[in-house]
């Protein structure tokens, strides 16, 4: 073949295509065969070698998920997720991050469709850790607004929380999956909806089950909606629970 | 007098900043470290704090036809600024094509054009970085039918024409060699020690039909041969680094493997001279 950059190119393309779709669908005819390997055979080294560094990855960041579905059902998964999420990233840790979608829309997984949340709450622990550090709001200016200012203020959950309201107990499962735990699997009530803030402090990611109020509250804080707009929705109480996630650095001020 | 430094991975960074063991350097994958005012940072700049650090990437994807990464660029370059590591590096291969990120090093042909084209790239990268880039030899598990040249005339040209350091694998020119049946002494033998910046040392695994370049086990003690013969070869001490990235033993076992290379390397450079390329 040519040498030249557009055929550097075309192969290149067809090598990364190769290696994210099952053997022998792509093939690339440059890649000479040697000693006792074909040229499909090399090939598919790099493509277990990739797929290995995939794998191990969503293994790290989705550990529930693996003891749930079992080791060798989620390297099938990881390696059925690699070809329809190929990653866009340079970064390995900005992978997986459609684990949940696969789960959901995974024929042999209906069963199981309450995983996704699980994974969703995995995830939200991964992106929490990688998420850049956030100084804390300067909560002390409210004191010199006026009640108007005040009604005005919008807020923001912090850069590496994320809040999941799920139809399931997640916090539950993924507890009782921890290494120590007390808590047994097979004493939950799965259909026990919980709702789940991740976020991270310093060096530590927490995640706490919220009661319906902290929960609506930091959703329509989510939204963008203002301290008066969540008092009409939430009713005049709502200081106490504001104070509440001010001390836990639930929230941040929007504007900050 | 210990040279050899080791790779530091996430599983001993706490151990290191506890314990602070007596290593002259530390080696870092800077893609885990890279974006800034994350807590990874943070640990990084505390280590640094203590110990000379080199940064040593994957994602530069030197061979790549697609442009350079500048966003990826740019946050090395801030890293480097900040911590002023002893040497930045990253490897002979490519990683993505089209928006697709491989994470793997893939192989290039070594042809011409190849050359060109990389060697064009590490001048881009030492322009914008305003260091040298050092590029390491990657293990392969295949060839390409219209590669003109052997790997080790590949990364020659390229070194000549970028002007570059070599990181120096020796354990990647043997997996390489059993893989492609060449002589690993022979492509060592003919490598430019005036541009050997740092030696990497690892443990393959053997898969039956080929070495697989896996960092999960000890060197091997071909590699440790290969080491001794790279080691007659040069005027004084080059950096050495223990790498291990899979079945991450404890601490002391990477310490042990980076006291043996040390050993060797006293044993051909009685006096060595500290590494002065920090600061």
């Amino acid at each position: 073949m040519a040498d030249s950059p557009e055929s550097l190119a075309a192969l290149q393309q067809q090598f990364i295509s190769a290696l994210f779709n099952p053997p022998g669908t792509v093939t690339c005819p440059e890649i000479a065969g040697e000693g006792g390997l074909d040229a499909e055979q090399r090939l598919g080294i790099y493509r277990n070698s990739a797929q290995a560094i995939h794998r191990e990855h969503l293994k790290v960041v989705y550990p529930v998920c693996g003891q749930l579905l079992g080791e060798a059902f989620f390297s099938q998964l990881a390696t059925y997720y690699s070809r329809h999420f190929p990653p866009a990233s340079a970064f390995l840790s900005d992978y997986g991050g459609q684990l949940a979608e696969v789960i959901v829309e995974h024929e042999k997984l209906q069963p199981w469709r309450w995983v996704a949340d699980i994974a969703q709450l995995e995830w939200a622990r991964h992106y929490a850790w990688h998420r850049p550090n956030q100084p804390a709001s300067d909560w002390g200016r409210l004191a010199g607004m006026d009640a108007q200012q005040q009604a005005g203020l919008r807020f923001a959950l912090p850069a590496s929380a994320t809040l999941i309201r799920s139809r399931y107990a997640i916090h539950q499962v993924w507890s009782a999956h921890q290494q120590g735990s007390e808590q047994a699997f097979a004493d939950i009530v799965l259909e026990q909806g919980e709702c789940v803030l991740v976020w991270r402090e310093g060096r530590q990611v927490f995640q706490q089950p919220l009661d319906e109020k902290v929960c609506s509250f930091l959703h329509y804080a989510e939204q963008g909606k203002t301290l008066a707009e969540i008092v009409a929705l939430q009713g005049a109480d709502v200081s106490g629970v504001l104070a509440r996630c001010v001390a836990q650095s639930w929230l941040v001020l929007k504007d900050d | 007098m210990q040279y050899c430094g080791i790779g530091l991975r996430f599983e001993h960074i706490d151990q290191v900043l506890n314990e602070r063991p007596a290593i002259p350097w530390l080696e870092v994958i800077s893609d885990n470290f890279m974006q800034p005012g994350t807590v990874q940072q943070d640990y990084l700049l505390e280590v640094a704090a203590h110990y000379p650090l080199s940064l040593h990437g994957v994602g530069l994807s030197l061979g790549s036809m697609e442009p350079l990464n500048q966003a990826y660029l740019t946050q090395l370059k801030q890293l480097a600024d900040t911590i002023n590591p002893l040497r930045i590096s990253d490897h002979l291969c490519w990683t993505n094509s089209h928006g697709v990120h491989s994470h793997d090093l893939l192989p290039l042909p070594y042809t011409d054009t190849t050359v060109q084209h990389v060697a064009d790239r590490i001048k881009q990268v030492q322009d914008y970085l305003g260091r040298e880039l050092v590029v390491e030899n990657v293990s392969s598990y295949l060839q390409y039918t219209h590669s003109a040249m052997p790997e080790w005339v590949f990364v020659n040209q390229v070194l000549e024409a970028a002007d570059c350091g070599l990181l120096l694998d020796v354990n990647n020119i043997y997996v390489s060699a059993f893989n492609h049946g060449f002589a690993a002494q022979d492509y060592l033998a003919v490598m430019p020690v005036e541009r050997v910046r740092e030696v990497h040392l690892a443990g393959y695994s053997d898969r039956g039909t080929h070495l697989l370049d896996t960092h999960s086990q000890p060197v091997s003690d071909p590699v440790w041969a290969l080491y001794q013969q790279f080691l007659q070869t040069t005027a004084t001490p080059v950096p050495t680094l223990i790498e291990w990235d899979i079945d991450i033993p404890p601490l002391e076992i990477l310490l042990q493997e980076a006291a043996k290379a040390d050993a060797l390397l006293l044993a051909t450079h009685p006096q060595p001279v500290p590494d002065k390329s920090h600061g």
